[in-house]
């Protein structure tokens, strides 16, 4: 039974609230020791697939294969097994930190000292203060904090970026990393496309309830074509639009951002093109940029829409 | 037990140190005897009463045991006529007629308004001469044939409300639950808790001992305080008071998941609660003496719990008259409530699926 080499496979998983299917049919299979990640704009269903894992929420269908073991619902045993850091933690007010994360502790048999945790999430200093006072990002490392009381094999984290500023940010990237040199499964989700290619060992894109394309954040890339993307902003204007397709332009344009996106394996001709018509149509084009393929640009592809509509 | 222990424990630490739990079950009880003690006087020494009554002095057995009663003013004429007079002008706030077998008042209404205090006089004196009259000569209240103690005790209004005081502290623990089954739940706290192994059990009760020992220690902290404040002594029956404590905080917790149960919005429960502890402390005994109630109001409280919480308090702490059968019955009452609100309510607590 211990003898897995997929700590967790769903299958056709199912969720449906009034008409909306939050979860339509998901199927993944997460490795040992890799960090996984559920990436997809808001109201992808990604809490919602989580939490059926986690036994927040009853499936309307689907198969659950955790540690091994087929269960509808996982129970005590797995439970002790995993740790959980919920989209939004909330905790009982008026207790510091260090006792929060020692009542936690005290639901296991078996977990961490919380002196060790309190350092490895670096809030040592902060051990004595209210869990209403922290900062976002001390928030977030607390959650973290309380996924680890019980040293877990197998983490779910859903979202802890959301909403950090790009310093915290990296600090909780840091954390994720050593918890996957240690050894740990991380199941992630998030709607930053830098932060699935930077941690992902496997991504599964997500949308509308279903998962819409999985691989290596590499292979996703490379799967879309193109070695680089130009972006530039430009005014709507549809001779010009009709005219770039006319010329073989491969690109998509977001009409509320004004911006113009380009793929491409021939930067020079392409950029040229996107000037020459332009400036054909007497349309100003500004900031331009020349990069690699990313992830944000395989969701576009695939979708049309962008991960994040801001 | 571990679990349920260290969720006591937490669940006690983030009460007290809440401010507003604080305030309501600590501060606010005081708060309100203390102006209890403004509106109906206090015991000697700490103020002059107001309140003026005539007595004719043929009626000496009378006079004594009025003396003993705390805040009256006492004037001993030779005429009915005379009193009559003075209470029509207002020099007297009343006066008391005993003809050996019945008591008449006689009360000038205009003092009636002001000075509620006259209407339970009547029942105050009788109660004083009934146990005067079975040769009690310095008590006045009787508890299972047991004696207040003497001396220190007073036939007083104030004495008779201020432990009804308690009542405040512990009819926060219906707010308590509603916290716990409504507000934790809608505010995603106890989704925390449901994705850890713990049982549901001992976490339901774990939090409900932390809040019964913070319910419980306030309320004897409220009770030891009015007596500092009022330098009152009761005669405390502790084995019946820490019944009718621990039972009416039971009671009280009771009512909250209840409330919890019935208004899916935890505010509305709130609000609800409020209202219903407002009125059940108004016809519990606890702002002024039942007796200044007319009987079919008097009727009504009845059906409130409060009124049990209160009556049961004063009777563990000497100041009213009643058997240890009534305490024993709101104990099993309140108790055998809760805990069939418990474990209808306390399996599913953590299942926290949003519908
Ligand atoms: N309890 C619920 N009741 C009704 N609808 C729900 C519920 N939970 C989720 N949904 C719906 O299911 C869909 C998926 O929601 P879910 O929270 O899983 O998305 P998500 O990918 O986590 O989004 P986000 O990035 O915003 O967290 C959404 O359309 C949401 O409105
Ligand atoms: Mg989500």
């Amino acid at each position: 039974m211990n003898n897995y080499k997929f700590i967790v496979e769903v299958e056709d998983l199912r969720k449906t609230y009034g008409n909306v299917k939050a979860v339509d049919g998901v199927n993944f299979k997460i490795k040992k020791g890799s960090i996984f990640t559920l990436l997809g704009p808001n109201g992808a269903g990604k809490t919602t697939t989580l939490e059926i894992i986690e036994g927040l929420r009853i499936p309307d269908g689907g198969n659950i294969k955790i540690f091994g073991k087929e269960v509808k619902r996982i129970g005590k045993e797995e439970k002790e097994l995993i740790g959980v850091s919920l989209q939004e933690t909330q905790l009982i007010s008026h207790l510091t930190v260090k006792e929060t994360l020692s009542m936690f502790r005290s639901f296991y048999k078996k977990g961490l000292k919380v002196d060790d945790i309190l350092e490895f999430i670096n809030l040592k200093d902060k051990a004595k203060s209210p869990v209403d006072k922290l900062s976002g990002g001390q928030k977030q490392r607390l959650a973290i904090g309380l996924a680890l009381v019980n040293d877990p094999e197998l983490l779910f984290l859903d979202e802890p970026t959301t909403g950090l500023d790009p310093q915290a940010r990296r600090s909780i990237w840091d954390l994720l990393l050593q918890l996957k040199k240690q050894g740990k499964t991380i199941v992630l989700t998030t709607h930053y496309m830098e932060e699935a290619e930077f941690l992902a060992d496997w991504v599964c894109i997500m949308d509308y309830g279903k998962i819409i394309r999985e691989g290596t954040p590499e292979d996703l890339i490379k799967s879309i074509g193109g070695e680089s993307v130009i972006e530039v902003d430009v005014e709507e204007n549809h001779s010009f639009l009709d005219r770039l397709k006319e010329l073989g332009v491969n690109y998509t344009y977001n009409p509320k951002h004004g911006r113009l996106l380009a793929k491409t394996d021939n930067v020079l001709e392409t950029i040229d093109s996107i000037l020459k018509t332009a400036r054909e149509c007497s349309l100003k084009v500004r900031n331009e940029i020349i990069r690699q393929p990313n992830l944000e640009d395989v969701f576009l592809t695939l979708t049309g829409r962008q991960l994040r509509e801001e | 037990m571990k679990v349920f222990l260290s969720i006591a424990l937490y669940r006690f630490k983030s009460f007290y140190r809440d401010t507003f739990t604080f305030f309501f079950t600590l501060v606010l009880p005081i708060i309100f005897a203390v102006i209890f003690g403004f509106i109906f006087g206090r015991p000697e020494g700490m103020g002059q009463s107001t309140i003026k009554v005539g007595i004719l002095k043929d009626n000496e057995d009378l006079i004594k045991v009025v003396e003993r009663i705390e805040g009256l003013n006492i004037s001993i004429l030779s005429h009915f006529d005379e009193l009559k007079s003075l209470v029509l002008k207002g020099s007297l706030d009343g006066g008391i007629l005993f003809d050996g077998k019945t008591f008449n008042l006689i009360i000038n209404f205009s003092s009636f308004q002001q000075k509620p205090f006259l209407r339970t006089l009547g029942d105050t004196i009788a109660n004083a001469y009934s146990l005067k009259e079975a040769g009690v000569e310095e008590g006045f209240i009787r508890v299972e044939e047991e004696f207040i103690d003497p001396g220190k005790a007073r036939v007083s209004n104030l004495g008779y409300m201020l432990p009804g005081v308690m009542s405040f502290s512990i009819a926060s623990s219906i707010f308590s639950m509603i916290a716990l089954f409504g507000y934790y739940r809608k505010r995603k706290i106890l989704k925390r808790f449901a994705v850890s192994p713990i049982n549901p059990f001992s976490f339901v009760l774990g939090m409900i001992m932390g809040n019964f020992l913070i319910t419980l220690l306030s309320s004897l902290f409220v009770l030891f305080a009015v007596q500092i404040i009022f330098n009152i002594k009761f005669y405390i029956n502790w084995e019946y008071l820490l019944l009718s404590i621990s039972s009416s905080i039971l009671g009280m917790m009771a009512l909250g998941i209840f409330l919890t149960a019935l208004f899916k919005e935890p505010q509305t429960a709130n609000n609800v609660g409020n209202l219903l502890l407002n009125i059940m402390i108004f016809f519990s005994g606890i702002y002024f003496p039942l007796s200044f109630l007319p009987n079919y109001l008097r009727t009504f409280g009845q059906i409130l719990p409060l009124y049990y919480v209160a009556k049961a308090l004063r009777i563990s702490v000497g100041v009213e008259e009643g058997t240890p059968n009534f305490i024993f019955s709101m104990s099993i009452i309140m108790v055998s409530v809760f805990i069939i609100l418990v474990s209808i309510f306390g399996r599913d607590i953590l299942q926290v699926e949003e519908k």
